[in-house]
């Protein structure tokens, strides 16, 4: 291993073939997409099939969803801002700086998880409840939530860690490192659920120590002296104007991860106010979202490996090649929303008996999936569209259309609607949403093309 | 004679452009203002628009980031493949130290200070001016009246404040970030020139 940060132009993108690069820069991308979000799928489908836990163990575990939703935030804020300028750093070749942004990196993650966990702990019975848990789901929530707040420093230097990991040139051992945690994880939550018979507190210490174990193996790639950047003494002082340029960095990806967080709560809140059963329902839309998050990692994955090839070929001015990926990519893009539409609307009560052996919360899952994946092959088009905004440099179209489906039309929508039609206004909220955004999505893109056509550009 | 470099950082409006294009006929070497775009873009196949749209401009906003960074969020690419700002500047940089491999000559703004900090022989100079001095030139230079040119330096100041000290670790415009920093109010552009001149005959000797 050696840090070599090839700052080779790649040239490729504006001459191989549109569907060989696709695969080459999607793949890797949807496999570390996905994989973050299927170890919380598996901790689901492991503690919704404990002996004699019903209904509420779900439940309580889905008011924890925006919980660790806010962790992330947290967490990302850090690795990312970080990561960000560790990577412009290691550009330059400045190898002095780049290794006290590293210490900075591990030091601060260490501070900020570490208050998150103890300022939550102290508040946790409020918090989860202000989330959407109950008398009768807040043991449940409150068990697995304590022992990931014990963990949450750990969680956060693995995540810090893996994006310095990929910033400074090992962008294969990140995917490892990440493919190890899930595998772990996938391993270990039986046995600390079952054979242990840990239960719920079981499935948060398997995904922690997956977690310790990953970051072990971490912090030993990153202390060979050998390396050009590595850990070692004298880097872990916090300098101001390094960590004001991570916070400065960070604030970006903390917001749209506390919006995620906050769209959850009002959502949770919504099911809780409005429905007959709150904490059937909010167990229902733990399971029907894990399975619509799985589709849309997918996407977005399959988007990331887009991006560069419509960037580069953009900035290359060969537009023939760009509206060429942009299509292939919607193509790919629908195929897989399409799937999940498929599943979700024939086969919801065969995914939703993976989650639960609860009749009655297979019953309300499967109704919430046939809601909730109304217009879902649209989403596919929705997220490509966004991103490819992003890709050619439209920075503010893209914002505000990323913006439109989880939070300028879903949050309106969801306190409105069920003023006038109850708990299904919660529900329906998010197909509209989905489609809304969608359709502006459509005239947007339209506007582009016009635009371009109106400059002579031949796209 | 060994290949030197002279990278200079300018304040807007402190005529530092036109010191530098004296300076190099005086020592008859090519300047690279935009010109090190045109190379970036030959280098890497991209058009030097692209390279222009992200010239000189702040590179932290909050919007910016907001999208930008998703690529590194999950980006499993090089950093290089991603077309944002960042990857532009590297491919730039990497264009600034083809050229100062390749011949002696002097580069303007885009943090070459620092993208060269290990060249064996660069002399970096920083030239700011008298803010009314300033001010005329712009009025000048950009048919604007006085208080539009005073907006004009002042959102300039900023914009390239802000881009410099995020890609350098270094600070724009402070004398510690460089071996010269000179107020060409005093000696007037001719007479800079020829006290930087002089300057450098005296440095590239010591070499």
């Amino acid at each position: 291993m050696s840090t070599k940060i090839e700052r080779k132009v790649p040239t490729e993108l504006g001459t191989v073939s549109i569907g060989k690069l696709l695969m080459q820069y999607a793949i890797p991308a949807i496999i570390a997409q996905t994989a973050a979000s299927l170890y919380h799928m598996i901790d689901s489908i492991f503690i919704g099939h404990i002996p004699d836990v019903g209904a509420y163990a779900i439940s309580g575990l889905a008011t924890t969803f925006p919980f660790m939703n806010l962790s992330v935030a947290f967490g990302a804020m850090v690795g990312v801002g970080g990561a960000t300028q560790l990577s412009v750093r290691l550009g330059q070749r400045d190898y002095d700086s780049a290794k006290i942004i590293l210490g900075n990196l591990a030091t601060l993650n260490t501070i900020v998880g570490f208050l998150f966990a103890v300022i939550s702990l102290i508040f946790l019975d409020p918090i989860l409840c202000f989330f959407g848990a109950s008398e009768a789901t807040l043991p449940y929530a409150r068990a697995f939530m304590e022992i990931m707040l014990y963990g949450n420093i750990v969680t956060h230097l693995y995540f810090g860690i893996n994006a310095a990991l990929r910033a400074s040139g090992h962008p294969k051992q990140a995917m490892y490192a990440t493919i190890l945690t899930v595998c772990m994880n996938a391993i270990l939550a039986p046995v600390f659920i079952y054979l242990l018979g840990w239960g719920i507190r079981g499935a948060a210490t398997a995904t922690i120590l997956s977690q310790f174990i990953t970051l072990l193996w971490q912090i030993k790639l990153l202390s060979n002296p050998n390396e050009l950047l590595h850990l070692q003494r004298g880097i872990y002082k916090l300098r101001s104007n390094i960590v004001k340029g991570i916070l400065a960095i960070g604030m970006s990806p903390f917001f749209i991860n506390a919006a995620a967080c906050i769209v959850v709560i009002i959502l949770n809140r919504g099911l809780r106010n409005y429905s007959s059963d709150g904490d059937m329902s909010i167990a229902a839309y733990g399971i029907a979202n894990r399975v619509q998050f799985i589709f849309v990692m997918v996407v977005l994955g399959l988007t990331q490996g887009m991006q560069p090839i419509v960037g580069y070929n953009y900035g290359a001015k060969k537009f023939l090649r760009v509206r060429d990926t942009l299509k292939l990519t919607i193509i790919w893009a629908t195929i897989i929303t399409t799937l999940g539409f498929l599943i979700g609307e024939g086969m919801p009560e065969t995914v939703s008996r993976a989650f639960t052996t609860d009749q009655a919360l297979i019953e309300s899952s499967s109704r919430a999936m046939r809601i909730m994946f109304i217009f879902m092959p649209v989403i596919g088009f929705q997220l490509v569209t966004t991103n490819f905004f992003q890709s050619i440099g439209k920075v503010k179209k893209s914002i505000y259309l990323s913006l439109t489906r989880q939070i300028l039309f879903l949050i309106p929508l969801l306190v409105i609607l069920p003023m006038f039609i109850g708990e299904d206004g919660v529900w329906y909220s998010m197909p509209i949403s989905d489609i809304t955004a969608a359709l502006l999505t459509v005239i947007l893109l339209i506007g582009q093309f016009r635009e371009w056509k109106n400059e002579n550009i031949n796209i | 004679m060994e290949k030197f470099v002279i990278s200079i950082g300018r304040e807007i409006g402190s005529g530092g452009k036109e010191i530098a294009e004296k300076l190099a006929k005086r020592l008859n070497i090519s300047v690279y203002d935009k010109k090190l775009l045109e190379v970036a873009a030959q280098q890497s196949g991209l058009d030097a628009t692209a390279f222009e749209n992200a010239d000189e401009q702040e590179s932290s906003s909050f919007l910016g980031n907001m999208v930008a960074l998703r690529n590194v969020v999950a980006g499993y690419f090089n950093a290089g493949s991603c077309m944002n700002s960042d990857a532009l500047f590297g491919i730039q940089s990497e264009a600034i130290r083809t050229i100062a491999e390749r011949e002696s000559c002097i580069t303007i703004g885009r943090c070459s200070e620092y993208v060269l900090r290990d060249h064996p022989c660069m002399i970096s100079i920083f030239i700011t001016a008298d803010s009314n001095d300033r001010i005329q030139r712009i009025m000048q230079k950009e048919g604007l009246d006085e208080n539009k040119a005073r907006e004009y330096m002042e959102r300039g100041d900023r914009r390239r404040k802000s881009y410099h000290d995020y890609y350098a670790t270094t600070e724009w415009g402070a004398a510690h970030s460089y071996d010269l920093c000179v107020n060409s109010s005093r000696l007037g552009i001719d007479g800079t020139v020829e006290f930087i001149y002089q300057y450098i005959k005296a440095k590239l000797k010591r070499e």
